[in-house]
Parts: C-alpha cells; sequence; structure tokens
C-alpha cells in the first residue's frame, strides 16, 4: 500500500510538472506582443499623443482564432500594434471562440469606453454595424466588412480589397510558370464573397495570360483551372487536414501549381504543396514569413495588405480624416523570394503591366459576385 | 423510544447532511482546478487576481453578466440532458451535435414556413418541428443498437458528420435554404415563431425556463414513473432487465429517442432566440455541444437535477473568458492567452469530474452507494 501511495504521488508530480510545462511552452508561443515588448515599453516613454493631442484606446476582436493565427487576425492585430508603436495608441485584444460571443466582444470594450473598435472579418459585420450604430462616439473599423455604398455609417469604415485583383495577378503568374498548364487551388467557403473573387479572379488571371500573352504560358496550352471550396460551416477555415488532403488529390490529378486561400485550410494545402514539391501560392499576407515549413516553394501569395490598410485609418482617426463607408485598401504580389530565377523577366513585366491596368482600370477582372 | 419530534429532526438532518455532502465534493474540486489554475496563472507571468476577478466580472458581475452566463448556458442544459438520459440506459449519446443540428433546421424550416398562424400556435409547432427532427436523428442509432448491436458512440459520432453536412449543404453556397446575400444562413424565422427575451435588450430568452422544466420533467420520469424504472433497470444489467421481461429492443430505441428530442429542443430554441444567431440557421450552430454537453453531464454525475448548477457553472467560465482576456495584462503588455483560459476550463472539469483523484488527494471516504459507473462493455444490448 505505502508503495502505491508513492507512485501515486509521483504520477500526479509528474501530470501537474507536465501541465505546468505546456503552460511555459506558452510563453514561448505567445501572440506577436511578446516580440514587441521592448517596443511596448518604448511606446509608453514616446509622448503617445496624436495630432489631436489624445491618446486613443483602441480595441481589436478577432473572428474566431487568435491574434498569431499566422493570417487575417494577425495581420490586423500588427495594423493596431504599428499605431502603438508609431502614435502611441493604447491598445487592446479579445479573441473570439463562438461565433455567438461578437456581440459580447465588442461591447467589452464599449463598456470600457475605447475610441477605436476594430473587428476582423466578413462574419462580425453584422454585429459591427449593430455596435456602430449604437455608439456614434465610437469609430468602428471593419476588416473585410464591405459596407452598404448607398447607405455609409459615418462612424464604421469597412476596411474592403479587391480581392479579384490580387487573385487575377497570382492566376497569372501562375499560368506563367507553370510546366503542367494545370493550375489548382483550395480555399475557404464560397459563400465568403473575398474568398470567391480570390478564386474566380484566379481563373480569369490565368485565362488573360493565355489570351494575351500566351508565348509566356509555359504549358503552351489554355491553362486547366480547378477550383475546391470548403463546404460552410464553422471550420471552413481551420480545417487545414481537409485542405492538405484535397491538395493531395489536385496534385496527383497533374495540377504543379497550389494556391491556398482560407486560413488555415488553405495553409494546410499550402504546406502539402510545398512538401511535394510543387509552387505554392499563399493569401492575405506574404506566407513566406509565416509559413517557414513551405518557405521554399513559395512563388508569391495573394496579398490584401491588410496590416497598412488598419494602420492607415487608426492614423486618420487620430488626425480627423476618419471617414465612415467603404474604405478599399491596397493588394498586390508578394515577392517571389528562393524561386525568383523561376520568374522569366518577360513574365515579370508582363505582371507588372497587368498590375498597372488593373490599378487605372484598362484592365477587368470580370469577376461578378452574386 | 425516540419521539416522533426527534425523529423528524433526525430525518431532517439526514438529508441536510446528504445535499451537503453531495455539494461538497464539486464545490472542492473547483476550489481545487483554480488554485491550480492560478499557480499556472502565475509562472505564465500573470496575475491570477487579474484573471479570476475578470471572470467573476464577466460571468456574475452585475446584471447583464449573469444574463449572459445564462444565456450561454440554456442550450447546454439540454444537451446534456440528452446525454445524462441516454446514459441512464446504458448508452453514450455523443450524439448530441448531430442532434442538435439537424432538430434547429427543422425548426427553422417550419418557422420559416408557418406564415399567418397566431403566436400561439406557431411557437408550439416551431419547437414542435425540431423536436421531432432531434428526435428522428436519435432514434436512428437508436434503432440500429437496439436491432443490430451497432454501439452507439460509433453511429452517434458518424451521424454527426453527417448532419453537420447536410445543414452545411442546406444554407450553403447552393443550398435551398440559403438566404439571399447571407453566408451559410437560412432566411430568418417568422416573427409569429419568435420567443422573446426576459429582459428586454439581454440575451436571455425563456428557453432557460424551458431547460429547467425540462430537468425537472427527465427527473421525474427517470425516478417516479415506470418507464423511468425500465430505462435505469436496462441501463444497470441489460440482462437481468430482458428476464424481468422488459422489452429492450423498445426502450434503447425510446431513450435515444427521446434524447435526441431534447437535443433537437436546444436547436429549435437556438433558431428561435435571438442570441448570436438572429433568428436564422447558421451553419455554425451547436458547433463542439457534443463534447462539451459529456463534460457537463459528467460534472453533473448523470443526475438531471445537478445538470442545472452544472451548465451556469459552464456557462459563467465560457461567458467570463473574454473579460478575463480583457482584464489580464502583464507587466510588460501581453495579454493572456487563449489557451490559458480554455486550460482553466478544462482544470475545472477535470477535478469536479474525477472525484475519485480528490477524494484520493483529500483522503475522503466514499460513502456506499456513491460511486458512478462510468465504463460499460462493448458489444449486444442483451
Amino acid at each position: 500500500m505505502r508503495n502505491f501511495r508513492k507512485l501515486g504521488l509521483l504520477v500526479a508530480f509528474i501530470t501537474l510538472l507536465s501541465v505546468l510545462l505546456v503552460a511555459c511552452g506558452d510563453n514561448t508561443a505567445t501572440p506577436v506582443p511578446a516580440t514587441t515588448a521592448a517596443a511596448t515599453k518604448a511606446a509608453t516613454t514616446v509622448a503617445g499623443t496624436t495630432a489631436a493631442g489624445k491618446k486613443l484606446k483602441v480595441g481589436l476582436v478577432t473572428d474566431v482564432g487568435r491574434v498569431n493565427d499566422k493570417s487575417f487576425n494577425e495581420s490586423a492585430w500588427n495594423g493596431v500594434l504599428q499605431a502603438q508603436k508609431e502614435l502611441g495608441y493604447d491598445v487592446k485584444y479579445v479573441e473570439t471562440t463562438d461565433t455567438k460571443d461578437y456581440a459580447k466582444n465588442i461591447k467589452t470594450f464599449v463598456d470600457d469606453k475605447y475610441d477605436v473598435i476594430v473587428t476582423v472579418g466578413f462574419l462580425i459585420g453584422d454585429a459591427t454595424i449593430e455596435a456602430a450604430k449604437a455608439n456614434p462616439t465610437i469609430k468602428f473599423i471593419g476588416v473585410d466588412q464591405g459596407q452598404d455604398a448607398k447607405n455609409p455609417i459615418a462612424n464604421l469604415a469597412g476596411l474592403i480589397f479587391d480581392e479579384d485583383k490580387a487573385g487575377f495577378l497570382i492566376g497569372a503568374l501562375a499560368a506563367g510558370v507553370s510546366k503542367s498548364g494545370k493550375l489548382g487551388a483550395v480555399l475557404g467557403t464560397k459563400s465568403v464573397p473575398p474568398v470567391f473573387k480570390f478564386g474566380e479572379g484566379y481563373k480569369n488571371g490565368a485565362a488573360y495570360l493565355w489570351a494575351n500573352n500566351p508565348k509566356l504560358v509555359k504549358a503552351g496550352k489554355a491553362p486547366e483551372v480547378t477550383l475546391t471550396y470548403h463546404p460552410d460551416g464553422d471550420n471552413a477555415f481551420s480545417d487545414p487536414v481537409w485542405g492538405s488532403q484535397q491538395a493531395a488529390a489536385l496534385i496527383s490529378a497533374g495540377n504543379d501549381v497550389l494556391f491556398g486561400g482560407g486560413g488555415n485550410t488553405g495553409n494546410g494545402a499550402v504546406e502539402s504543396a510545398a512538401d511535394k514539391g510543387i509552387y505554392a501560392i499563399g493569401v492575405d499576407t506574404d506566407q513566406y514569413y509565416t509559413l517557414p515549413k513551405a518557405a521554399s516553394r513559395l512563388i508569391s501569395s495573394a496579398t490584401k495588405l491588410i496590416t497598412p490598410g488598419v494602420f492607415g485609418l487608426l492614423k486618420a482617426v487620430g488626425d480627423g480624416s476618419f471617414k465612415g463607408g467603404n474604405n478599399v485598401g491596397p493588394v498586390g504580389l508578394a515577392p517571389f523570394h528562393d524561386l525568383e530565377k523561376d520568374v522569366p523577366q518577360e513574365l515579370k513585366d508582363a505582371l507588372t503591366a497587368i498590375d498597372k491596368g488593373l490599378k487605372d482600370g484598362s484592365i477587368k477582372t470580370n469577376v461578378v459576385v452574386s | 423510544m425516540a419521539s416522533p419530534a426527534v425523529a423528524f429532526e433526525t430525518e431532517k438532518r439526514n438529508i441536510l447532511a446528504k445535499i451537503f455532502r453531495q455539494l461538497f465534493i464539486p464545490l472542492l474540486g473547483i476550489i481545487t482546478a483554480l488554485i491550480v489554475g492560478a499557480l499556472i496563472i502565475f509562472i505564465s507571468g500573470f496575475s491570477p487576481l487579474q484573471a479570476y476577478g475578470g471572470l467573476w466580472k464577466g460571468s456574475f458581475g452585475d446584471l447583464e453578466a449573469i444574463n449572459g452566463t445564462l444565456a450561454t448556458a440554456t442550450p447546454y442544459m439540454f444537451t446534456a440532458l440528452a446525454v445524462v438520459f441516454a446514459f441512464r440506459a446504458g448508452l453514450f449519446n455523443i450524439g448530441a451535435e448531430g442532434q442538435i443540428k439537424i432538430g434547429a433546421i427543422s425548426a427553422a424550416w417550419v418557422g420559416i414556413n408557418v406564415g399567418g398562424l397566431p403566436s400561439f400556435l406557431a411557437i408550439p409547432l416551431t419547437l414542435a418541428g425540431g423536436c421531432l427532427g432531434g428526435a428522428l436523428w436519435g432514434a436512428i442509432p437508436g434503432a440500429l443498437k437496439a436491432w443490430s448491436g451497432a454501439h452507439e458512440v460509433i453511429t452517434t459520432i458518424m451521424l454527426n458528420y453527417i448532419a453537420t453536412f447536410i445543414t452545411s449543404w442546406l444554407v450553403g453556397a447552393d443550398g435551398p435554404m440559403k438566404a439571399p446575400a447571407r453566408m451559410s444562413q437560412s432566411d430568418q424565422i417568422g416573427e409569429n415563431a419568435r420567443i422573446g427575451t426576459i429582459v428586454a435588450g439581454q440575451p436571455l430568452h425563456w428557453g432557460l425556463v424551458i431547460g429547467v422544466t425540462m430537468a425537472l420533467t427527465v427527473w421525474f420520469i427517470l425516478y417516479k414513473t415506470p418507464l423511468g424504472l425500465e430505462i435505469r433497470t436496462v441501463g444497470a444489467n441489460p440482462s437481468a432487465a430482458r428476464y424481468a421481461g422488459i422489452n429492450l429492443k423498445f426502450i434503447l430505441l425510446a431513450t435515444m429517442a427521446i434524447a435526441g428530442m431534447l437535443a433537437g429542443m436546444a436547436g429549435s430554441l437556438e433558431v428561435m432566440s435571438s442570441p448570436g444567431f438572429r433568428y436564422r440557421y447558421n451553419a455554425a450552430l451547436g458547433s463542439g455541444y457534443g463534447f462539451d454537453s459529456i463534460a457537463i453531464a459528467l460534472l453533473a454525475k448523470n443526475n438531471p437535477l445537478a445538470v442545472i448548477a452544472a451548465v451556469i457553472l459552464f456557462g459563467a467560465l465560457k461567458q467570463g473568458a473574454s473579460q478575463m482576456q480583457f482584464d489580464t495584462v502583464a507587466a510588460d503588455g501581453r495579454q493572456l492567452p487563449g489557451d490559458l483560459i480554455l486550460m482553466i476550463q478544462a482544470l475545472v472539469i477535470l477535478f469536479v469530474a474525477a472525484d475519485q483523484v480528490l477524494r484520493w488527494l483529500y483522503r475522503i471516504k466514499a460513502q456506499s452507494g456513491e460511486s458512478v459507473v462510468l465504463t460499460r462493455g462493448w458489444g449486444k444490448a442483451d
């Protein structure tokens, strides 16, 4: 009996120890703020006032997920952190764990009299609009939330991006580098307009290159684009296992360029593609930095420049130039990094020309959201 | 010879003692969990005072918080009962997630189509639609178990996936029930089919009252009716039950159907009330409810009345999490990571459910008849 007691004690101790170790592990995996801890200290000593002489309190409510999700939430939070560093704002975040909690989480900041509330993602749009209407003195920034152009709400800026243009660019790139002429994409759910626009842009961009610069299309024939959308549901953007399975299927069907567009779901596809040595294309941010496992095969990413977009709007609140309604943020191709040599100069020139054409309106993506 | 007055006093004291003993261990579990949690929070560089202060403020700090806690707890009330009820017949109902989804979408369909009916007809009809959907989804594994011995753990889990995909498709991009210009949501149900909130502007709705009523009803069925006796007998010893002439197949089927109905009711009420889903079926509805409900059922020691307290505890943990994250800031500006909050929630469940660990830790002797059977063999029910 005594032995059992000692053994039991030992087991309990080891269990507790491992629990504590996990908690300590949490320290190193702490979200982005840890890396800017020094910056935070600096920010509090810098004169933290805006042109209006007020230290603004900025809160961020994530979509379902964490602030270190290597995607949307993280990019938006980085924009807020930049405002903390350069403008001396007071910042805090609340992570959403359940779609029913959107309104409650926003209210946490409202109750504490925050000046600006940034909400991330298409799904939190309804709750953001309600909160903006109920609190006209608080400024709201809705990332990826398109506003009604006819009835803009003065204190709510919807930060939107032309995802179809970003998709168009990577579609052209993909058509230019693919040997097999088969281009694949693994995406979040079709019901989210930005995802749909990425997918359709990708398809149309590839077709554009074949129609206008057929000599640049390596495969020498019209590209075949396969778009795979995740079924609707809570895990549409957090299903990396499904993502990598779809990627594997596409690769065995001959696709040699894979575009992953859908949070963690897309990340699963991108990592799987890189594993198998084919070209991978990331989304939203330059995933060369956020997916180190896939970095060597990441030829580019369809980037929505969320961080500068959020920072720009936060700065606008400070200097008084904030305007409600739709605010279009910039998009672009991420650098080619390790695969620079795989992109011939003529293709680079063509892409630059397409980018210019998209910006000045002479080239249309022809993507219509139903 | 003791006089009647003294005998009555002793009787009263015995009941009080029994209640106290029942509450003592779970309370001890919560306190132990919070202490271990505090240790972890402290080692991670945060202040347990800030963390627990935030947790309290977010869950019970003011009327609004309490309102939110009860609103969060309401759907769990039904799904936990769904697990408890099935468990009484010896069945592991892992299918609460699928049952709540099917119930919710059935109720949504009825609610959208009840057109010009007056409220006092529309509401029960919508609720009934959900109950029927859930009952059906529960009856399938029940029938499979009764007639082929298929283990309900496997069938209910698989049916969860099927339910998830069916409902996702129904309100998905090309689905028949998708509302225009809305992502993975159905149309709103008619005004006449909606359930109001108890206090205007706060999320808590009358579903809570229905929930508590169902907890009492389940308790009544299980302990005061012949059906309940049969169910419990099947749960205790299926062979003996059959020998005693109980229709095993019927009991298994009925139990799973009723359990499914309870979860379906949770789904209906989620759609019929406002918090979060705004009177629509949302593809995110019910996610994770299956496993959380099992945890709550264990917390409540499979006692339907204790479920009421267990869901309030669980609701408080979930509700208070965001305030906890907001209030807890380390010296260098880091905020409490969401994973640590989840860990605290898990610790509470762990220590309260694994009461044998507590008894060993604090050297408390178990009274006779207070043990809980937690495992069951595989194979056919006879």
